[in-house]
């Protein structure tokens, strides 16, 4: 497997006799070029090898995931991996400590402006519940929760993420042996995060909304109107919400939640009414079809630590 | 590089050494909003050690463990890391200096030139997003992180490794200074040129 250095393979098969002795009657063969030789041809068919094997995998695993040799790896691998990132959780978090630190300025001046924002809305909240509360008395509804009955949380700590900016997944130390399957929502405390998207018996594969391959059939309130969020590769802080221009008085600060359609066996991966942002920007073009609004995600994706995985239930 | 199975444990060992390392620490941590991606970096250090076949073979193993690890594409990133390894072993096998602004200079490049293959292949299964101004001071950063990583990585691999290293098993050799070593032969006054 090894290579000849490149001033072994440059040298010259040496012919000249040494001082004293004839030239041999016939020219000497070196068995140096036959070893270089077969080292080529191995270098070459372990190369053409891997590369074959490259694209058996990509064809076999295309918009899948890593599929079967990555769960199969993932269930030897997920308990090294979690003991991993439980002992490197200190040094983790001194490092992040410095970059929280530098963000925090920014941080606290747009959170003390929120502040001032919600104290306002919470008022007229506590009025609204209020009235609600008495509306669902008269028409005898159960009050709903966020998370609606029919699911079982289960609480996970992520244990590791995606280096690359285009694929942002997050593992966590929760399987099948938890209940957990693919396409359950993941949710933080703040609003909707992402749904598994593979799994092995003690850790799962989180597929952020942020990662360019999320879609989610979203809504806006108040108004209703229905779009598909989708994300921004490379900001993770900003998603982006589809819709169709008929309902344009969308503004900053409305809020943004999953809207769980259901319909002829279909229906969406996430249950309705969860939060997943509030819209940060609205520039409505009378003249396109289909309107285009930045979200802000409520979920910090950029450091998420403890998650509930949504298993059971109904979709939708 | 000597393969022997002893080696090739090695070899093994820190593949899944710094897979894990990536996944359960460099990933999570963030400076300046950029998480750090060593895997490239690792994969030239390789090469540039080990030559072409042992750079992209262990550019392959790196590939497949990191997509199995986080679900990624798998495939994808085992051809990049692949093409890295493998240009880097072709650099040191051509005659390239090895030392450590080469080192540097090569883990930022790979970095930053696999995450544009891993993109223009996102781009190319179908990519339905949006992408962000931001992803350039992020791409730029995250080979930036390479680099400054690149010799503390270079420095452990080749000490793990020491034994297989064809340059370091061989005991260098001093330049000889024929003229200072006949100077300190012949001292003045002891020469022909002393005699009456």
């Amino acid at each position: 497997m090894c290579g000849f250095p490149a001033e072994v393979r440059k040298s010259p098969v040496r012919s000249n006799p040494a001082p004293g002795f004839p030239a041999a009657p016939f020219p000497r063969t070196d068995p140096e070029p036959t070893v270089y030789r077969k080292q080529v041809r191995r270098r070459r068919a372990v190369l053409i090898g891997l590369i074959v094997l490259g694209f058996i995998l990509l064809t076999f695993t295309f918009g899948s995931g890593s599929g079967g040799a990555g769960g199969a790896l993932g269930t030897v691998l997920d308990p090294v991996t979690n003991v991993a990132s439980k002992a490197l959780k200190p040094a983790r978090d001194l490092v992040n400590w410095f970059d929280e630190t530098l963000a925090a300025r920014g941080e606290r001046d747009r959170l003390q402006r929120e502040l001032e924002e919600a104290r306002g809305q919470a008022v007229a909240g506590q009025v609204a519940l209020e009235e609600n509360s008495q509306l669902r008395k008269l028409v005898g509804l159960e009050e709903a929760g966020r998370i609606p009955d029919a699911y079982d949380p289960v609480t996970v700590n992520v244990t590791g993420r995606s280096p690359t900016v285009w694929f942002t997944t997050v593992n966590v130390n929760a399987g099948t042996s938890d209940g957990v399957t693919v396409n359950d929502p993941v949710i933080s405390g703040d609003g909707l995060v992402g749904r598994i998207s593979s799994t092995s018996r003690s850790g799962s594969v989180v597929s952020l909304i942020s990662d360019s391959s999320s879609a989610v059939s979203a809504m806006i309130l108040p108004g209703g109107a229905q779009g598909v969020m989708r994300s921004k590769v490379g900001d993770p802080e900003t998603l982006v919400l589809e819709f169709l221009d008929e309902t344009r008085d969308v503004k900053p600060g409305q809020t943004v939640v999953t809207s769980g359609w259901r319909g002829e066996g279909l229906s969406s991966l996430y249950p309705r009414g969860i939060p997943i942002g509030e819209i940060s920007r609205a520039p409505i073009d009378q003249r396109e079809a289909i309107q285009t609004v930045d979200l802000r995600p409520f979920a910090d994706l950029r450091n998420l630590d403890t998650l509930q995985i949504l298993t059971g239930g109904n979709r939708g | 590089m000597i393969i022997t199975s002893n080696s090739a444990a090695r070899i093994a060992g820190l593949i899944l050494l710094f897979t894990i390392l990536q996944v359960a620490f460099f990933s999570q941590v963030e400076l300046l909003g950029t998480s750090m991606w060593i895997l490239p970096a690792c994969a030239v250090i390789f090469g540039l050690l080990g030559g072409s076949l042992v750079g992209a073979t262990v550019g392959f193993a790196f590939g497949f463990l990191g997509d199995a690890l986080t679900d990624g594409p798998l495939g994808s990133a085992c051809l990049i890391f692949m093409a890295v390894g493998y240009l880097a072993g072709t650099y040191r096998e051509r005659g390239g200096e090895v030392d450590r602004p080469t080192v540097m200079v090569a883990a930022g490049l790979a970095t930053l030139g696999s995450n544009l293959l891993l993109g223009i292949y996102t781009v190319l299964v179908g990519f339905d997003g949006y992408v962000s101004a931001s992803l350039v001071p992020d791409l730029i950063l995250q080979a930036f992180y390479g680099v400054l990583l690149a010799i503390p990585l270079y420095g452990l691999v080749r000490r793990v490794l020491r034994p297989a290293l064809i340059s370091e098993s061989t005991p260098r050799r001093r330049p000889v200074d024929i003229d200072r070593w006949a100077d300190e032969l012949e001292p003045p006054g002891n020469g022909p040129e002393a005699l009456p």
